[in-house]
């Protein structure tokens, strides 16, 4: 498992540092070992794209960090999460509910089930303003109507009191968005925002967040499975696989230059535009591991086309490649893109 | 919503004009000897008894008739005028209960009314409580423990938990008699002087002013209630229950969690709205349910309700009694589904009646 | 407290009561005293271990929350109807005793001696055919409304001319008009068409009706000057004062009665107001009587209550050391469907009497301080202190009832359209011809074949005692040491080999007995016949079958079943009652006794009702009771001794087979 990860600035100086964040889950089959010790620091300002298949611990290591992973079954087993010089892991609930959507926001994937249908958009906004910043009722309504401006709700005034179902699903993603946004929070966590969505809607939202970002100064954490949506607007990627961050680094180096062979293969799944006619798309044999279970050595192993006999029994660290961009792979040497 | 309201109620005629005609119909399975049964105790003295009752009281008659004669009365062949009919308002005589069938109706509705009034509460409010209780503590202790409590009440026999009640605390505390009232009250409510505005004791003595009524009335009522309240716990709760289960799993309880509330928050004001929907169809369904008449309580501590007599009334054929009970019990079940589907229109904004 | 534990609280509470609801009530400590004792016993010293008695313990003085109340828990509240002319109940009897007089009433608890009531005196003429009432003077109705002598007629007159079938005033019909009248209706037609038809009696000869209606007149007839009334009977009738003084015989006022809507006492309109049922008479449920308790309300299904008559008329007791006046102000009688109830009611001290049904004695016995037995000779009761002798209630036992239940033999099984009841309907050991019990030998096998010991344990808890014939003990004509069976296997066996010829021997046979759901006593007399039946020989089949009430009424309605099971209440305590529908009445009918055997018995009977001394009655039914031994018609079961319980604080009780186990409420007291 890898251990803490300097990337080179003293610790209090980043806004959020992970530290071997382990997270396992005790059901009726067995263990699961959803997040197995991933460690990353994020600065302010910074948009970090957090890529993986599904089950690979993107989601599940954001919900530990904000303790909202439903304890039992599931248990954070190690590890620390230091946001602004304290560790959340440590704080007691009522301090936590401080945090949780105003200085962290999350916001979720289907807005359609993440939205409470029985309340009113203007309600599930105004609820936090009031909780968080103290706001009386008008006060908050008034606020809750320039956030829906902000996000492109037009006639926001009006929409304020309807329902989600009575919404677009590009519009419930702008509403979820202002309401991740209402309290101006240091960090927003988006969950896949954009995975229930259409192409263009996609487009859309991702546009959103970006002018938002650069508007109020936000960091965000975008989790997907999407490698082209990160493209367009992570300053760096975790990448990760069955629970481990394989590979990290700025953006172009993930993109340009792969260095772990589950990189490659997700970058070779890519339809490429540029791409000749007729060229296959190269997807990965196998599936994701049982994560009951883990054998030892590298989870990727069993898929893997550069595979080694070291793989099978020793678990890869992960190791600088160049500045900033490290791999947890024992040929990374040899992984190349072709 | 209001075009829908009149829809609904207009079929409430048709609704009934089935089921009587089916109760009807099944009847004449019965020869008119069998049906005359109700009319006699035990084996007549006098071999022409049968004759002369199914004489009176149209028996053999072909069953569009006996249907149109209750429906519309009869003809009294010397004065002309027309007797009876439910249409007109004449719901005859009750056999079972020596009274006509109005009358018991106007006695023992009120009093099953008021019973139903008060079990609901705890039915519905304990039920909800021990539900959100028992979901939101899941698979621990409490959780297992509000389980165990429903099954048990559920499983109990109702006849068997009231006797030992009534064994406890009337028989040997001699706290919570049987019955409706004491009969001093009695007295007294029956007197010229007390008013009845609504016919519910309860009510009523507050509204005289007798606050020694009122508690006599209430000591009457609270085994009842909390014999069925106990049996009828269960059921809400466990629909509560794992309707609430539902409910927590779904991703906007997660969503109302990020956002910072706290737990009492999201339960109170995120989950309980959606987690309750199953819940006010029970609801209906329980009121209809302890209106139709829970016969056994009331035989148990002798509270005269119309389930007791609706029960005596079909064990003994007594087709007219029947017959009014149906409607009465049609009508309500009618309107119960309706203010229910009101209520969820009111609760769900996704749900628009039209 | 959070709300999570108060729940939990509650659940616990709950849980714990149902455990200790389980314990019930302490059990009352019983000390007995063992005492060696030495005796002589032929001639040796033994010594002998004695039970002591326990030394008499001063009585604790038992009293009740209410002395002026009298609450009785009762069965069920369900009587039809309060109109004296209608009523046939036996609970409705209960009330209307209470609320009305007659001419005459019983001495206390002799149900076979009269003494005055409405009437001061009367006279009978020497042919038994003419009585004559000196009515009492300064009797009020409820109302206010003063006696007189055209009330009483006007009742009699009422009832007889509102008819009925279904109603008592057959009893009455046939005295007047000659046996065999039991409707007004056959003296407008004779063939009976009309009875029980208003609309048929309505439309009839006007001029027929007049003289119906006059006939009436002529049999009954009042002088207010003279202040009598009196009845001109058709023949000697043995048993009309016996009818006059049970509740059918209640005198209603006239003008009150007519005010109500009843008949207005005019020859012309008779017809509109016969055969109005017991829901439509307006008489249903509104009393004025001029007894000692007046009805403040009928709450049907629920409860009746009676308030005492303060002005009751009453100067001298029916007997020695009874009341003139009622103690008790009030008589709750409420109807408690469940025995658990009842019997937490009895317990709580909230039920001053209740019904006991014979399966559930033993839960209450263990709460009996005093143990009433009945005295034959002396007609009350002799009471001593049981082991428990501070229990709460008191208990009569050992009374003869006046019911009996018998099985009966139908001679002439209607086939018509299929009978399952007699299976294949040959004598080929598959079923029973329909004419299978109007052979003697099968009538005498199933007598031999009865076991009265088993039947009086098993459905009569041991409380009876086997009955001689078709009348009962305590009348005029019944002789314990009579002719009777007895369950003899071996009489039962040569009586099955002389069966039609030897048939039934040879073939034996299978029958279905059938019996309504509900009643055990029925049910028991089916099974014993099954028993016994077959243990002489499993080729003698007899299946018993349980009906639902509907359709045992039409079964028995149709003559379909080949045996079947059935009781009499006695309407009054007079051997006619019981000769009368036992021999040629209805049960005869039923059985569907040929001709000739009933002519037979219809000349005994005749000659008993119309006797005019009790030695004649006497010999006349013992006579009677040696042919229904002989012929063998029926099984004659058993009648049942009762029981009555009431709380100890409770006084005054004295038993009357008439008026059963509720009494007088006039004649009782309570501390």
């Amino acid at each position: 498992m890898a251990v803490g990860i300097d990337l080179g600035k003293p610790t209090s100086q980043h806004l959020l540092e992970v530290r071997d964040l382990t997270t396992r889950f005790y059901t009726e089959d067995g263990v699961v070992h959803a997040v197995n010790g991933i460690s990353y620091t994020l600065d302010e300002g910074e948009t970090l794209g957090v890529v993986g298949e599904s089950g690979c611990g993107k989601s599940v290591h954001a919900l530990s960090m904000m303790r909202l992973i439903p304890i039992p079954p599931g248990k954070i087993e190690k590890g620390e999460v230091i946001f602004k010089g304290r560790d959340l892991l440590k704080l007691s609930e009522e301090e936590m509910r401080h945090i949780r959507g105003a200085e962290i926001a999350m916001i979720f994937q289907d807005p359609m089930t993440s939205l409470n249908p029985v309340l009113t958009i203007g309600f599930q906004i105004t609820e936090s303003l009031q909780l968080h910043q103290g706001m009386d009722k008008a006060q908050s309504r008034e606020r809750a109507l320039e956030l829906l401006d902000m996000v492109g709700i037009p006639e926001a005034a009006l929409r304020l009191d309807d329902y989600p179902h009575q919404f677009s699903g590009g519009m419930r993603q702008r509403a979820m968005i202002a309401m991740g946004l209402s309290c101006n929070p240091s960090i927003l966590i988006a969950d896949e925002p954009t995975t229930a969505l259409d192409v263009t809607i996609q487009a859309q939202i991702v546009d959103l967040v970006k002018r938002l970002q650069d508007k109020l100064g936000m960091t965000v954490i975008w989790i997907t499975h999407d490698l082209g949506v990160v493209a367009g607007m992570a300053d760096r990627v975790n990448v990760m696989y069955a629970g481990s961050i394989i590979e990290t680094g700025p953006v172009k180096y993930i993109y340009g230059d792969p260095h772990h062979p589950y990189t490659l293969g997700l970058l070779g799944s890519l339809p490429n535009p540029e791409g000749s006619m007729g060229v296959r798309l190269y997807s990965i044999p196998g599936e994701p591991p049982d994560l009951v279970g883990m054998p030892k050595g590298c989870p990727f192993a069993p898929r893997c086309t550069f595979k080694v006999e070291r793989c099978l029994h020793e678990m890869p660290m992960l190791e600088e490649i160049e500045p900033g961009h490290l791999a947890a792979c024992w040929e990374k040497d040899r992984v190349r893109r072709v | 919503m209001v075009n829908y309201i009149i829809r609904r109620l207009l079929m409430v005629p048709l609704l009934l004009f089935g089921v009587t005609v089916l109760i009807f119909l099944m009847l004449q399975v019965l020869s008119p000897v069998e049906r005359s049964a109700l009319y006699v105790r035990d084996i007549p003295r006098n071999e022409r008894v049968l004759e002369g009752i199914i004489k009176r009281y149209g028996l053999d008659q072909p069953v569009h008739i006996q249907y149109w004669k209750w429906l519309m009365g009869t003809i009294d062949p010397q004065t002309g005028d027309r007797q009876g009919g439910i249409l007109r308002g004449e719901f005859g005589y009750s056999r079972t209960a020596s009274q006509p069938v109005a009358e018991m109706l106007a006695r023992r509705f009120p009093a099953s009314l008021e019973l139903a009034l008060l079990a609901v509460i705890p039915v519905i409010a304990g039920g909800i409580l021990l539900g959100v209780v028992g979901a939101v503590n899941h698979n621990k202790p409490l959780d297992q423990f509000v389980r165990i409590f429903g099954i048990v009440g559920w499983s109990f026999p109702d006849f068997v938990f009231g006797l030992l009640l009534l064994m406890l605390f009337y028989a040997n505390l001699g706290w919570f008699p049987p019955g409706r009232i004491s009969d001093w009250a009695n007295q007294i409510v029956q007197s010229p002087e007390f008013h009845n505005y609504t016919q519910l004791i309860t009510i009523d003595s507050l509204l005289n002013l007798r606050f020694d009524i009122f508690w006599d009335a209430l000591r009457h009522l609270i085994m009842p209630v909390i014999t069925l309240a106990y049996l009828w716990w269960a059921l809400t709760l466990r629909v509560t229950r794992s309707s609430m289960l539902e409910t927590l799993r779904q991703d906007y309880i997660t969503t109302a969690r990020a956002k910072g509330l706290s737990e009492r928050t999201v339960i109170r004001r995120h989950a309980l709205p959606n987690g309750l929907m199953p819940v006010i169809t029970l609801g209906g369904n329980t009121v209809v349910g302890l209106l139709s008449g829970v016969v056994i309580v009331e035989t148990v501590y002798n509270y005269p309700g119309i389930g007791s007599a609706a029960a005596d009334a079909a064990v003994n054929l007594d087709v007219i009694t029947v017959l009014a009970f149906v409607l009465l019990n049609g009508f309500i079940l009618v309107m119960a589904n309706l203010i229910v589907d009101i209520l969820y229109a009111y609760i769900d904004p996704r749900v628009r009646l039209d | 407290m959070s709300k999570k534990t108060w729940w939990s609280v509650l659940g616990l509470l709950v849980i714990a009561s149902m455990v200790l609801g389980a314990c019930g009530a302490p059990e009352p400590e019983v000390v007995v005293e063992t005492v060696v004792v030495t005796k002589e016993v032929q001639g040796e010293t033994v010594e002998v271990v004695v039970t002591a008695t326990p030394e008499p313990v001063v009585p604790v003085e038992f009293k009740s929350a209410d002395p002026s109340t009298f609450v009785v828990a009762a069965i069920s509240e369900g009587i039809d109807t309060l109109d004296p002319a209608w009523n046939y109940e036996s609970d409705g009897d209960d009330i209307i005793l209470n609320l009305y007089d007659q001419l005459v009433t019983y001495e206390g608890p002799n149900a076979s001696k009269f003494v005055p009531a409405l009437a001061t005196d009367w006279t009978i003429s020497e042919d038994g055919m003419t009585y004559v009432f000196n009515i009492r003077e300064g009797v009020k109705f409820h109302n206010g409304a003063d006696l007189t002598p055209e009330d009483v007629a006007y009742t009699i007159q009422r009832g007889v001319l509102q008819g009925g079938t279904w109603s008592p005033q057959w009893l009455f019909t046939e005295p007047f008009f000659g046996t065999g009248i039991y409707d007004i209706a056959e003296l407008v037609d004779e063939t009976g068409a009309l009875d029980d038809d208003p609309d048929g009696v309505k439309a009839a000869d006007p001029e027929a009706l007049m003289a119906a209606c006059e006939r009436v007149m002529d049999v009954v007839q009042y002088d207010d000057a003279a202040g009598t009334v009196t009845f001109n009977l058709s023949q000697s009738w043995a048993p009309f004062l016996a009818t006059l003084a049970q509740s059918w015989g209640s005198i209603l006022d006239k003008d009150w009665a007519i005010e109500q809507g009843a008949w207005d006492g005019d020859c012309a309109t008779w017809q509109n107001y016969y055969g109005i049922t017991s829901e439509t008479t307006p008489l249903r449920d509104k009393t004025n009587g001029t007894g000692p308790y007046m009805l403040e309300s009928w709450t049907p299904g629920e409860e009746k209550v009676l308030v005492a008559n303060p002005d009751w008329w009453r100067t001298e007791p029916t007997f020695e050391g009874g009341k003139t006046a009622p103690t008790i102000e009030r008589i709750v009688v409420k109807g408690v469907s469940e025995w658990g109830t009842r019997y937490a009611m009895l317990q709580a001290g909230d039920a001053d009497g209740a019904d006991v049904p014979r399966e559930n004695i033993a839960q209450v016995d263990p709460m009996v301080g005093e143990w009433c037995e009945y005295n034959a000779e002396t007609l009350g009761f002799d009471c001593a202190p049981t082991e428990n002798p501070n229990g709460p209630l008191r208990l009569f036992r050992g009374a003869p009832a006046t019911t009996r239940t018998d099985a009966m033999f139908v001679f002439d099984i209607n086939a018509e359209g299929g009978n399952p009841y007699i299976g294949s309907g040959e004598l080929d050991g598959n079923g029973i011809p329909t004419d299978f019990f109007s052979d003697v030998h099968v009538r005498k096998a199933f007598n031999y074949c009865f076991d009265w010991d088993a039947f009086i344990a098993d459905a009569l808890a041991g409380e009876a005692i086997q009955n001689v014939g078709p009348l009962i003990p305590g009348m005029v004509g019944y002789d314990q040491n009579g002719p009777m069976y007895s369950y003899d296997p071996a009489m039962c066996e040569e009586e099955l080999k002389l069966a039609w010829d030897g048939q039934v021997w040879e073939n034996g046979f299978r029958m279905q007995v059938a019996y309504n759901t509900g009643n055990v006593t029925r049910q028991t007399v089916a099974q014993i016949l099954q028993a016994t039946l077959s243990d002489i020989d499993p080729k003698f089949q007899v299946e018993i079958i349980g009906l639902p009430w509907p359709s045992f009424l039409a079964a028995i309605r149709a003559s379909r079943l080949p045996l079947y099971i059935s009781g009499w209440q006695e309407d009054l305590h007079d051997p006619h009652n019981w000769a009368q529908p036992f021999m040629i009445g209805t049960y005869a009918a039923r059985q569907v006794l040929p001709d000739w055997m009933v002519a037979e018995f219809q000349e005994l009977v005749n000659a008993g009702v119309a006797a005019t001394t009790d030695e004649e009655r006497a010999e006349v039914y013992k006579q009677l009771t040696q042919l229904d031994y002989d012929y063998a018609i029926a099984i004659r079961l058993a009648v049942a001794t009762g029981r009555h319980y009431e709380q100890r604080w409770v006084g005054d009780y004295y038993y009357n087979a008439i008026n059963a186990w509720t009494g007088r409420y006039y004649s009782m007291s309570k501390q």
